[in-house]
């Protein structure tokens, strides 16, 4: 491992200051980070540790949610907040790892990590997450949708860091669906969220896929496929989305069949969603 | 860059000198000579080298020694109390949970933080509770008995 310093702000100004200087990295749960430090993919001068900034930790009640980016994985998929108003939420925490992981990795760091397979992304995203970001021009806003840039990549800046995330109100139905080897500590071979909601009568359907392409995708053209079509065109609405993902074969599992899996796990979902919601595919 | 760190260990205060880069488990099997924490796969998976950290179960070559600075620490040496097994550790002896012993530490760890939380858990909260510990000689079944066992509600 590359020696490294570390440095353990209490403040956000401090955090800032710390995370602003050459080959600084901000450490949140380290689940990742240190074993990409370890494996010297990443090599950082200075670890900010950011979980000691109370601003940065725990879930508001206010309208929209602010979850602040170093809640851990286990505080979200146990906070009653979150279990009531977006339980995919928490199920995708729940997903991720293992009790021991969950119990360091933290939302922020799930998402700044950026992996095509994060678990908590694909959720995000249907929920319509926004991304709150501290810089030293003040705080911006990202939609989580268009956060990711490529693997392990994104819009943010060196020096910034992610404050939480901002989840408006929704109401409707969520499925949440992950395939893997196994069900603990594995990574997603394919990842699927439908959300379904009722406006003016019709019903319309949020979804987001994970582990299929370079970043976790908002599934925009297969949802404006089922606003035209309606629960008849299902299949349509899964060619939309296969159009949009663009797999690799991996250890994990090869494109066609994460081609199918997708397939298989949005029918499944959209199903789920729509007849809880009292329609029918 | 050295950091001086304080820390409880197993109920008593400790104290040591770290570099930023060295990790919770070395710190714990080579400064303080606790070598009952193992490591196995250093990246997370296989949950060898749990430990609990401020009540919570959590995997020691994931954390570094100065993060742990102010923490409270359990490792397996602790589990014993006044020359007294704990009953995770009776029941495991006793319905052979323990085949090579390698994953033993760290299945003990994960039990104690569930026990810790909820006194007799079910089956189902047992099995997760140690989805991140591997067991090579795969002695689950032994091993969520004794854990059963322990919380009172396992099949005598």
């Amino acid at each position: 491992m590359v020696s490294f310093d570390y440095e353990r702000p209490v403040t956000l100004k401090e955090a800032m200051l710390a995370a602003s200087r050459e080959g600084a990295h901000p450490l949140a749960g380290g689940t990742d980070l240190l074993v990409k430090v370890r494996r010297e993919t990443v090599s950082p001068k200075l670890l900010v540790d950011l979980k000691h900034i109370p601003e940065l930790h725990g879930i508001t009640q206010d309208e929209p949610t602010f979850i602040g980016a170093t809640t851990t994985l286990n505080q979200i998929a146990d906070s009653p907040t979150v279990l009531e108003r977006f339980p995919v939420l928490a199920k995708a925490a729940h997903s991720v790892g293992s009790r021991q992981v969950r119990n360091r990795a933290t939302i922020g760091g799930n998402v700044a990590n950026a992996s095509p397979a994060a678990d908590t992304v694909p959720a995000l995203m249907v929920l319509d997450a926004q991304v709150v970001l501290a810089g030293p021009g003040g705080d911006t806003t990202v939609p989580v949708c268009s956060f990711f840039t490529g693997p392990g990549k994104t819009v943010m800046r060196h020096g910034e860091i992610i404050r939480g995330f901002l989840i408006p109100e929704v109401k409707g139905t969520f499925s949440f669906d992950k395939v893997s080897r196994r069900n603990a500590v594995d990574l997603a071979t394919a990842s699927v969220v439908v959300f379904g909601f009722v406006e003016g009568g019709d019903v319309h359907l949020r979804m987001a896929a994970g582990a299929v392409a370079p970043t976790p995708l908002r599934l925009f053209d297969a949802e404006r496929v089922f606003d035209e079509g309606g629960p008849d065109a299902l299949v349509e609405v899964l060619d939309a989305a296969d159009a949009a993902i663009s797999p690799i074969d991996d250890i994990r599992g090869t494109a066609a069949f994460r081609r199918k899996v997708v397939r298989v796990l949005l029918r499944r979902g959209i199903q789920t969603v729509l007849s809880s919601l009292g329609g029918d595919a | 860059m050295e950091h001086v760190i304080h820390l409880t260990v197993n109920g008593t205060q400790v104290s040591g000198r770290v570099r930023s880069d060295r990790r919770l488990v070395d710190f714990l099997r080579e400064d303080l000579e606790l070598t009952g924490t193992k490591e196995g796969c250093g990246e997370g998976e296989c949950g060898a080298c749990t430990i609990i950290m401020n009540g919570m179960a959590v995997n020691s070559c994931l954390v570094l020694a100065v993060e742990a600075d102010g923490s409270e620490i359990l490792t397996v040496e602790g589990l014993a109390r006044g020359g007294e097994l704990d009953p995770l550790q009776e029941e495991f002896a006793e319905r052979g949970a323990v085949q090579c012993g390698y994953c033993t530490p760290g299945m003990l760890m994960s039990a104690k933080a569930l026990l810790s939380k909820h006194p007799s858990p079910t089956e189902e909260q047992v099995r997760e509770a140690i989805a991140g510990n591997l067991c090579r000689c795969t002695g689950y079944k032994k091993i969520v008995e004794a854990i059963l066992a322990a919380g009172g509600s396992g099949r005598a």
